[in-house]
């Protein structure tokens, strides 16, 4: 386990697990319900459609950084996080991270050219707009996921867990704390992501989260 | 030293850029999150000693410690952009002269500062939050202050979208032309791509080229993401696509994990050993990205020397294949055009001459139904589209900017830009991505003067009318004499030969019988004695006779035959098809026959598919709740089913018997309304509301484009202002309610996202708007949407407000002061019912 030291992840769009369940999901439907069958298989097309489009144009890459935190048991439960000359006041990222020793900082996305297609196709079919918004969500959190199982086994043989991911706007988490990640890593360097005045993301199919490391 | 030295240094020898700057400030104690520019000020002994080192190892040109240096990044640190950029100079300088003065076998060697621009953090719109100009200004600031304090030469690099480094070029242009010839330097560009040999935006390493090269640029390449081992397969590309100097500076491989495994740092020795080799695949600048030290760089300089690949002469391997083929394109899409291309088809539908539809929806500011006529002619095999969006009563250049910013987010086509206003076209050039057709210059010195500057400074092909003062010379010769005289002027600008393609000008055969024979023998010999591209607008020779489409498909194939390289024509018109893809196959450009099939094929299945479509549906059963009763070759099922081809058809077959009112109230809406009651019980969901609404407006649109023909108007029942509120740039929601409202007969101004509350209040007032729709998405913009409001109630007394959004709820919504709370798209169409439908 190197701390301190920026990992570059790039993925292949291929080794993606897709879950049509959580497209579902995103779209409001619930798998169980029976509604209109016959229409079902108008918005499955459109599903199948959206994988292939999506799969042909997205990068996923991330970044990420496991760092030591300085803040003492007492200050974590306090709410004080205290890492690479930074400071957080955030009880539930505090709770969140609560006997960890190391922060991984991580920032993914699976590039810009889902949002030219989601741009593209709201104006001129919003319908599928709306499909390739939820299978680009389904996507992000997919390689996330997985990207999450890799830190998982390789941080393992050093006796370290990891806890649940956390990003900011959870909780007690200002939205603020997204400038951490960008002035952390080269984040619009290396993988093109970048934050805008309001905090939130370009591209949009992008997460960043705080994930604790515990001695098991 | 001064540029036209540089020049003639990077064409004739091969040079080497240092190695990697943040990486070694890193190593050398720079704390994570801390800027590395302060260093230029807190430790600039450090950063001498860093320049120092790589010029030691041989480096030629060394980067400033400048990468992150704009405004937006040091507003409010300790520092001023002028303190940072200036001392970063200085170091840089002193670093100079301390080597020249040492006893080093480098210390004669060429030394140059390249003023270091990297991306300015930001993603340019539309997909993120600052506009071309603000990119440009903020580049221009950085800009300014490097080269004042005497910058050899500007290096923008890393750049991951070709958009930004345009607006960084243009910055740089723009810097140079305000600060004198005394501050002229080369412009060096490197771009980043992915394993694929993609930029991060789509771009591939050929389009970028062709944008950058066409922007003017003195030497291009790429950088950092990749190790040497992976961009060694890029070179190539670049070699086969350029003449310009090509600049390699790789990574010493990121250490990372791959499918589970770590790959490590490529170590100097290795490094040394592949980037050397660079050389023989086309570069000649070479040097290192992240990760890279002056270690890296000294054994570069060593091998490349052992391996005497020093004197790029020697090798002189040019791989440049050149052409009189030209290539214009998006930033993701490439097309060429020459005599062993296939001819390029360019759409003219988006043009409001003689189309009274058209000139309607510029009027109404309809771009929707300026990106249908863009998706349509695409659709139909246009490879370019022409854009000209001209009427005396609305402003040109603020349409034309809004229109192809829209069509560059719908389609990857190339656009012409045609327009006689050199101010529209100026500004056109200026945000267009990519490199664009321009149309057109003319052989009047007054227009030549207008536009040749604009094609040097934004890039471009140009279509050159073969006219004049004197207005069109009937015959031949007349016409290839004006092209020779537009030719002589491009010289003189500095734009190349290749880049014009001539119109010699397609007069209406009804006029003058030699018409046709005249303007065929101006293209062959504008292709065969002037070896030059040609285009025609092939329409206006059947001007003023019947059944135009058969003279003008036969003219069309006549000129192809002649060597025409580009035709601007009719993609919706079959005939014309018919005749471009039999001339393509017949002279032998169409392999195995494959498009002419595919096109034959696809002729005969557009009949068949709305009768298979009617045969499944009389298959299927019926479940939504209603309709069950009903008839599946009603216009009702059609809607219900979201099925946009049999909606069409419906429409027209009722238009025989309703008026279009009768069709919308008694057909479209109740449908509709059917849609909207399944959504609301849950039985069918977003998706399907949207496929149905978007069957609506298929429908819509024909009774529009009915009423426009037969010179009426729509009965309107309402016009409403949506908007996503100031800092929210979420408006997914906002367009479904968009679409909705406009499918129950309301007039919706759309002002699109993150909009200034005077914006939304002053249309209000312009147009005496009752109702304002507002959305917002995230809990920190509803502050944004409260002050909106406030606004509209200050000074449109009598106008409803009423507010959706995932944040949103009946309590936020009271306490903002909104009218009303709308909890999805069908509760604001039932609101706006309530108010104006009384």
């Amino acid at each position: 386990m190197e701390v301190n030291k920026i990992i570059h992840h790039r993925f292949s769009a291929e080794d993606i697990k897709i879950s049509r369940k959580e497209i579902f999901r995103y779209l409001g439907y619930s798998y169980s319900q029976n509604g209109d069958k016959e229409n079902h298989s108008i918005i499955n097309e459109m599903i199948e459609k959206s994988i292939s489009e999506i799969k042909k144009i997205m990068q996923p890459q991330s970044l990420y950084e496991i760092i030591k935190i300085d803040s003492t048991k007492s200050e974590l439960n306090t709410g004080i996080i205290k890492f690479a000359n930074t400071e957080i006041k955030s009880f539930d990222l505090g709770k969140n991270i609560k006997n960890c020793d190391y922060v991984i900082i991580l920032a993914s996305t699976i590039g810009s050219g889902i949002d030219y297609l989601i741009k593209k196709y709201s104006k001129i079919d919003s319908s599928f707009a709306s499909i390739l918004q939820a299978t680009g969500s389904m996507f992000i959190e997919s390689y996330v996921n997985e990207l999450n199982f890799l830190l998982k086994e390789e941080i393992k043989k050093d006796g370290y867990i990891l806890h649940p991911r956390f990003s900011s706007g959870y909780g007690d988490l200002s939205l603020t704390t997204q400038n951490i990640f960008f002035t952390l890593l080269p984040c619009c360097q290396k993988i093109g992501l970048t934050l805008m005045d309001t905090f939130t993301m370009a591209p949009e199919k992008s997460i960043t989260a705080f994930i604790g490391l515990e001695k098991e | 030293m001064k540029k036209e030295k540089i020049l003639d240094l990077i064409k004739n020898q091969v040079l080497f850029f240092d190695g990697g700057t943040g990486s070694v400030l890193q190593s050398m104690g720079l704390q994570p999150g801390e800027l590395p520019e302060t260093w230029n000020i807190t430790n600039p002994d450090k950063i001498i000693k860093l320049h120092q080192d790589y010029f030691l190892s041989g480096a030629n040109i060394i980067k400033t410690n400048t990468f992150g240096a704009n405004s937006k990044k040091f507003d409010g640190t300790n520092y001023s952009l002028e303190q940072i950029i200036s001392s970063a100079l200085n170091n840089a300088k002193k670093a100079r002269s301390l080597v020249e003065q040492s006893n080093s076998e480098f210390s004669n060697d060429t030394h140059l500062i390249a003023l270091d621009i990297g991306p300015c953090g930001k993603l340019i719109e539309p997909l993120g939050d600052i506009s071309f100009e603000e990119a440009v200004k903020l580049f221009s600031e950085t800009m300014e202050i490097g080269l004042l304090n005497g910058a050899d030469l500007i290096l923008i690099e890393t750049m991951n979208d070709c958009y930004e480094a345009k607006s960084a070029i243009i910055a740089a242009k723009e810097t140079i032309e305000k600060l004198g010839n005394d501050y002229d330097v080369p412009i060096f560009v490197t771009t980043v791509y992915d394993e694929t040999g993609r930029s991060l935006t789509g771009t591939n390493i050929e389009t970028m080229i062709t944008i950058l090269e066409s922007l003017g640029v003195d030497a291009l390449g790429m950088n950092c993401s990749l190790g040497p081992i992976q961009m060694k397969n890029f070179i190539k590309d670049f070699s086969k696509n350029t003449n310009l100097p090509i600049i390699v500076n790789p990574n010493a491989g990121l250490p990372r994990t791959k499918d589970g495994k770590t790959i490590y740092d490529i170590l100097p020795e290795q490094f040394s050993e592949i980037v050397s080799d660079f050389i023989i695949e086309g570069a000649s600048i070479i040097g290192g990205c992240c990760g890279t030290t002056p270690e890296h760089i000294k054994l570069l300089v060593q091998k490349t020397k052992e391996k005497k690949l020093l004197n790029k002469n020697n090798l002189s391997q040019s791989f440049f294949e050149k052409t009189n083929t030209i290539k214009i394109c998006s930033n993701t899409k490439i097309v060429k055009i020459g005599k062993d291309e296939k001819p390029v088809l360019i759409g003219e539908r988006i043009n409001p001459t003689g189309k009274k539809r058209f000139k309607q929806a510029l009027r109404e500011n309809d771009i929707q139904y300026i990106l249908q006529e863009g998706i349509k002619q695409e659709e139909n095999g246009a490879n370019v589209l022409d854009v000209n969006v001209g009427l005396p009563e609305i402003d040109e250049t603020k349409m034309m900017i809004s229109v192809i910013k829209e069509l560059q987010s719908v389609t990857d086509l190339p656009l012409q830009i045609d327009t006689s206003n050199p101010k529209t076209m100026e500004q056109a050039l200026r945000i267009y991505n990519g490199k664009a057709l321009i149309n057109s210059v003319n052989g009047k010195q007054e227009v030549m003067e207008q536009i040749f500057p604009l094609v040097k400074k934004y890039g471009g092909s140009v279509v050159a009318l073969t006219l004049d003062e004197n207005g069109i010379p009937e015959d031949c010769e007349g016409r290839i004499e004006i092209a020779k005289k537009i030719l002589s002027t491009a010289k003189k600008y500095g734009i190349k030969k290749e880049e014009i393609i001539f119109d010699p000008l397609t007069m209406a055969v009804s006029s003058n019988d030699k018409a046709g024979i005249e303007t065929l023998k101006a293209v062959k010999i504008l292709s065969t004695e002037l070896n030059a591209n040609t285009i025609l607008g092939i329409s206006n020779i059947s001007f003023g006779l019947p059944q135009r489409e058969i003279l003008t498909s036969a003219f069309f194939t006549m000129a192809l035959t002649n060597g025409l390289t580009c035709a601007i024509m009719n993609p919706n018109s079959l005939e014309i098809m018919k005749a471009y893809n039999s001339f393509c196959t017949l002279s032998g450009k169409d392999k195995n026959c494959t498009d002419y099939i595919s096109f034959a094929e696809n002729i005969i299945s557009k009949q068949p598919e709305i009768l298979e479509q009617n045969k499944i549906n009389n298959q299927n059963s019926v479940t939504i709740q209603n309709s069950n009763s009903l008839n599946s070759d009603t216009i009702e099922y059609a809607i219900i089913k979201g099925l946009k081809e049999q909606t069409v058809l419906k429409t027209k077959e009722l238009l025989k018997t309703k008026t279009e009112i009768e069709i919308i109230n008694e057909n479209l809406i109740p449908a509709l309304d059917i849609v909207g009651k399944g959504f609301e019980q849950k039985k069918i969901y977003l998706p399907q509301l949207l496929l149905s609404a978007e069957a609506v407006k298929a429908g819509f649109s024909i009774l529009k484009d009915n009423l426009i023909s037969s010179g009426r108007t729509e009965e309107i029942k309402g016009e409403i202002i949506l908007a996503t509120v100031k800092g929210d740039i979420h408006d997914i929601g906002k367009n479904i309610v968009k679409v909705l409202l406009e499918n129950y007969g309301f007039k919706v101004y759309d002002l699109g996202k993150d909009v200034e509350p005077e914006e939304i209040v002053s249309l209000c007032l312009e147009k005496n708007i009752k109702l304002v729709g507002l959305s917002a998405l995230m809990t920190t913009t509803v502050p944004a949407m409260e002050e909106t409001i406030k606004l509209i109630k200050e000074k449109c007394l009598d106008c409803k407000v009423c507010v959706g959004g995932a944040v949103l709820t009946q309590e936020y919504s009271d306490m903002i002061g909104a009218d009303f709370y709308a909890k999805d798209a069908l509760d604001t169409v039932k609101f706006a019912q309530k108010i104006f439908v009384k």
